[in-house]
């Protein structure tokens, strides 16, 4: 436990206290997803990176026997690691999926999905991990971000049968659905997510709340892309481990009393 | 404030819970996954062996928009769950055309490198052919028109782009009593790009490729 007498006051008047850190991340979302854009008609862009730090990819290859994929688990494990220390940052600031889905979460409205849902995710990681062991099936290859963006897009720029139609209907879906709650692929569904959530229960950057400044406005919770926040309750974060830094929260507080922080 | 107990709001019930229905999800999948039914698929070239491949393939399609022929699709329902959005080489939409200029824009494009690279620099024709081979053609005798009808028709083989790939047999003599010439696969030759079978005017097909005798490759990252 934190506490919270102890916390270093959240980012205070520094340098970067007058930007929206919005901008800065939308921007760095947005070159990621015209490079997988344009890498969907240039082969040659070498992007393979992006697929290989998912480590659902190495992870299940492994266990389904047929292949020792020992450069891509050394990658996964590398994202893992990166994620003890930022959490899902990947999540917020990185993932394609993550950005189409921002870019239809409108307004500031609170979650209303019930939150056991949230367990969903857990169940299909597990799940995944235990198929390829029982089955040889890599269900998870399905379901991993990394792979229904490009695979829902592709149909624009090359061949469309059935099965496109649906991949496109199923990624509509998914946007409609990131438009009445934010981003419910990455809350509920995501097995990328709920991989990366599992080491940052111990993150050393994460978000604090300095309660001497906060006057409990809720501006932070109604702004918070993962409906994390809960600012009234006995920890500041319902949900600490999935907290994908977007900083949306920072952004949209009055009296700088929320942000980024070092964990001690 | 932020508490740092691992899932923080996940108790061990959670989490047992969690972890105990996703085992009997994974259960029900994986019996799912097996009863399916499962038929060899046509893949694309330098594809690793089948189950290195289904274990690696990242299904994201990348290969399928890259292609110049328009000759990959992703494997719909129907086919066995460890198949499906896996991509195939479909000859009836467009053919493979790397034995004719050395495109290999679906290896260049997968992540997962389940598309091994292939060099086909200084190759014999026959060191050629089983470098590059993913299938093999063969004629269904019934439909095609030179056996059936006794008509001209050599389609396969004026597209065919490997030498010696298909042969001809009869055409011998003149005038009334002359025999047509009928198309001969030569197996070993055959590289399996799906030009014939996409030349093939039949419906159906007289003129298939399967994914037999394949060359199936080791992967390396």
């Amino acid at each position: 436990m934190v506490d919270p007498a102890s916390v270093s006051p959240a980012v205070d008047r520094s340098l970067l206290s007058g930007i929206k850190f919005r901008y800065i991340r939308h921007i760095v979302q947005a070159q990621i997803l015209i490079l997988v854009l344009y890498a969907l008609t240039n082969y040659s862009l070498p992007i393979r990176l992006l697929w290989h730090v998912d480590p659902l990819l190495g992870i299940s290859a492994a266990l389904s026997g047929a292949v020792k994929p020992a450069p891509l688990l050394m990658l996964g494990a590398a994202m893992l690691a990166g994620s003890v220390a930022l959490g899902r940052a990947f999540c917020g600031w990185i993932c394609p999926l993550g950005f189409v889905q921002d870019l239809t979460s409108f307004g500031k409205r609170k979650s209303w999905m019930p939150e056991t849902l949230r367990y969903v995710k857990y169940v299909i990681l597990a799940a995944g991990l235990i198929m390829p062991i029982l089955a040889g099936w890599t269900f998870l290859e399905w379901v991993t971000p990394m792979s229904v963006l490009p695979r829902a897009l592709g149909p624009f720029w090359g061949p469309y049968d059935s099965l496109a139609l649906g991949l496109v209907v199923f990624l509509l879906a998914v946007l409609i659905a990131a438009a009445t709650e934010k981003r419910a692929w990455c809350r509920y569904v995501c097995p990328l997510g709920a991989i990366l959530s599992l080491p940052a229960s111990k993150k050393a950057i994460g978000i604090s709340v300095n309660e001497e400044r906060c006057i409990k406005c809720l501006r932070c919770e109604r702004a918070c892309t993962m409906g994390i926040i809960d600012i009234r309750g006995q920890s500041g974060l319902r949900w600490d481990s999935e907290c994908i830094l977007c900083l949306a929260c920072r952004d949209a507080c009055p009296k700088n009393a929320i942000g980024p922080a070092f964990r001690t | 404030m932020p508490s740092s107990t691992p899932f923080d709001a996940m108790s061990r019930r959670h989490f047992i819970t969690t972890v105990g229905a996703g085992a009997a999800v994974s259960i029900m999948g994986a019996s799912l996954a097996r009863a399916s039914a499962k038929e060899p698929v046509l893949r694309p070239p330098g594809a690793i062996d089948e189950d290195a491949f289904l274990s690696l393939c990242a299904r994201c399609g990348r290969c399928i928009p890259v292609c110049p022929n328009s000759a990959l699709r992703l494997q719909g329902p129907g086919n066995g769950l460890q198949n499906l959005m896996t991509p195939k080489l479909v000859p009836s939409k467009g053919y493979c055309i790397m034995p004719v200029n050395g495109c290999q824009n679906c290896i260049k494009a997968c992540p997962a490198k389940v598309l091994q690279p292939i060099s086909l620099e200084g190759l014999s024709s026959s060191q050629f052919s089983s470098r590059l081979k993913m299938g093999t053609a063969s004629v269904d005798t019934r439909i095609c028109i030179p056996y059936a009808l006794k008509q001209p028709c050599l389609a396969c083989k004026e597209i065919c782009p490997v030498e010696g790939a298909i042969t001809t047999k009869g055409g011998e003599g003149k005038g009334p009593g002359a025999t047509v010439r009928k198309p001969v696969f030569n197996n070993d030759v055959c590289v399996g790009c799906g030009a014939c079978e996409n030349a093939c005017p039949t419906t159906p097909k007289a003129v298939t490729v399967s994914s037999k005798g394949a060359k199936r490759t080791q992967w390396r990252a």
